[in-house]
């Protein structure tokens, strides 16, 4: 029989190293953008991959440790943009403030979706998101009044701290550092704490769960609205580096897919695994730019189909927990 | 004073199938009670009827006298009752020790405390060298006596037993016998399904016997297992297992 160290323990020995690997860590990531400044193309992918870390992690929070499979996490992403331009545009109030509004109604649409299926067994909820993105989405395309239609919504370059528009692209990396650092540390706050605990149970096991006392429903609904929001706040900034959002984007169920895919290929229901694969997709994007000049963007969707058949064929657990594996055995077998 | 448990005149259809009708006894604190019954009878349901698994389709269930027909689970579970599943779900990505430690999540203030209830659980039915195996990857003996140390954790003061002995080897639930018997010492009620006769005789002083949904005979074990129709009804089932 194997040891199990599971999906929530840790060794009291390896602490003093961890700490020294955090700080050299935290002191590459502050460095990082500084010496890229003159390389404004790498420091773009670099806030990509930021932000598409930061989506993947708030989507496994709720898909991976929660065991919720949301096909529709865009919607949260979209009402997380929306929110916020539209409050900035419209009304000129700041985006960081439209981050926090933008959280708030992700979160209030979350628990709305939530209550409404997750009492529910079989597919509800996963087409429950499918079938709100796509009503937003419509709603978007056709209020051309609030929303200026499938023209989409322009960010006006105004830089300054308040509008959360910069001429550099430094800030928008740090920015997008703590969206990603977010989920990262809710991901190891749920692997330690008693809410996890239960999150966990209930994933492995509805009905076991509910016999122990664990209100089963509350336990999803709360993952999933903490998902929304941090989903949203993603949105905000997105909306605020690129300067322009699309309904057809923000919504798009390709979006909400590209979460779900990058938490595949790295590992759902660890902290490091949708990290992992963000920079496995941003790596992929930026190759596949360079090699077809952004020409086909059907082959991409080929490319990623490949990756992640390839994936679930022969590592399905993901490529984190697999690779954490495979050390633990070479370390075993070094140690005896 | 009430009893801990009473069940009035319960029953329960599937379409048009009645896996339990009007079935009624009551369970009084301390008590070791035994039910079995022919594969079928509808003893499993009737678990789910009182742990709120399944809605009574009719009747009542009481709990210190208080109406518990209907309630969810976790809320039943809090309560005080808590049941083993006769198929076996530990929590798969959580480890031994992991599993115990959910159970005991609900009657403790932190994470830690709930660690340490279910070390002295695990330590309990004797699976303490296992604490950090991964639970979906032990024998079935073993994932028995887990199933229990759950259950355990929640500290209850009625707890059900759906076939814990299933499927173990004769050690094995000489084991388990023992194991019971400190858990009675505790003071929890239990409540046990079996096919295996032997611990029946050996813990619980009362037998009630199914068949067909229906309550055919509730008294004193040996009395019970003398009886003609739990002779016919067991005919070819407990002879065949035992
Ligand atoms: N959810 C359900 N839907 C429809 N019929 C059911 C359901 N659950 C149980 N039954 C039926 O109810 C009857 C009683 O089943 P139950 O599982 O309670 O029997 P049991 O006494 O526990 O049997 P065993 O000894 O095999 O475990 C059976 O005929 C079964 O097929
Ligand atoms: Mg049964």
């Amino acid at each position: 029989m194997k040891e199990e160290k599971g999906a929530l323990s840790k060794s009291a020995s390896a602490v003093p190293r961890r700490g020294l690997g955090w700080i050299v860590l935290a002191a590459v990531l502050i460095a990082l953008p500084f010496l890229l400044q003159n390389e404004i193309y790498y420091l773009d992918v670099l806030i990509f991959f930021l932000l598409w870390a930061a989506m993947a992690g708030a989507w496994n929070l709720a898909g991976g440790y929660g065991g919720l499979l949301s096909l529709g996490h865009a919607l949260f992403f979209g009402v997380g943009a929306y929110t916020s331009s539209l409050l900035f545009v419209k009304l000129h109030i700041s985006p960081w403030i439209g981050m926090l509004a933008g959280a708030v109604a992700a979160a209030i649409l979350g628990a709305f979706i939530g209550v409404l299926t997750l009492r529910l067994k079989g597919p509800f909820f996963g087409l429950a998101t499918i079938a709100f993105s796509e009503v937003f989405m419509i709603i978007a395309i056709n209020w051309k009044d609030l929303t200026q239609g499938s023209q989409g919504i322009n960010i006006p370059y105004t830089p300054g701290l308040a509008n959360m528009v910069f001429d550099s692209k430094i800030p928008y990396y740090f920015i997008a550092l703590a969206l990603c650092a977010l989920p990262y540390f809710t991901a190891k706050w749920l692997e330690r704490s008693k809410f996890g605990y239960r999150l966990i149970a209930v994933r492995g096991g509805e009905a076991a769960a509910q016999a122990l006392g664990i209100n089963t429903v509350a336990v999803k609904v709360t993952i999933l609205v903490i998902s929304s929001a941090l989903t949203a706040m993603a949105g905000t900034l997105y909306a605020q580096y690129i300067a322009i959002i699309e309904p057809l984007h923000e919504f798009s169920f390709a979006l909400s897919v590209q979460m779900v895919l990058m938490s595949m290929i790295g590992g759902t229901g660890t902290a490091s695994g949708p990290v992992f694969g963000a920079l496995v997709v941003t790596f992929l994007n930026t190759v596949l730019r360079d090699v077809l000049e952004g020409a086909q963007g059907g082959l991409q969707a080929v490319v990623y189909g490949a990756l992640l058949v390839l994936v679930v064929l022969f590592i399905p657990e993901g490529v984190i927990p697999w690779a954490k594996r495979q050390w633990r055995r070479l370390a075993g077998r070094v140690a005896s | 004073m009430n009893p801990l448990l009473s069940v009035h005149e319960v029953s329960k259809q599937f379409g048009g199938l009645t896996a339990v009708r009007r079935v009624s006894f009551a369970v009084e604190e301390g008590e070791m009670v035994g039910i079995i019954g022919p594969n079928g009878a509808g003893k499993t349901t009737l678990f789910h009827l009182i742990t709120g698994f399944l809605k009574p389709s009719e009747g009542d269930i009481r709990f210190r006298g208080r109406s518990i027909a209907g309630w969810k689970p976790y809320r039943i579970s809090r309560l005080g009752i808590t049941r083993t599943f006769q198929i076996v779900k530990p929590f798969a990505h959580l480890n031994v020790l992991q599993n115990v430690t959910v159970a005991a999540l609900e009657r403790s203030a932190t994470l830690r405390e709930a660690t340490r209830v279910a070390e002295e659980v695990l330590e309990v039915v004797g699976l303490a060298g296992y604490r950090d195996h991964a639970a979906v990857d032990l024998p079935i003996g073993l994932k028995k006596k887990l199933e229990l140390a759950k259950a355990l954790a929640t500290r209850p003061a009625l707890l059900f037993l759906d076939e814990v002995m299933g499927g173990l080897t004769p050690g094995e639930v000489r084991d388990m016998i023992e194991v019971l018997k400190q858990v009675r010492e505790r003071g929890v009620t239990l409540c046990m399904i079996e096919h295996v006769l032997k611990p029946i005789f050996e813990l619980c002083p009362r037998t009630l016997v199914l068949q067909q949904g229906e309550l055919i005979a509730d008294g004193p074990t040996e009395e019970v297992m003398r009886r003609a129709e739990v002779v016919e009804a067991y005919l070819g089932e407990a002879i065949s297992d035992a």
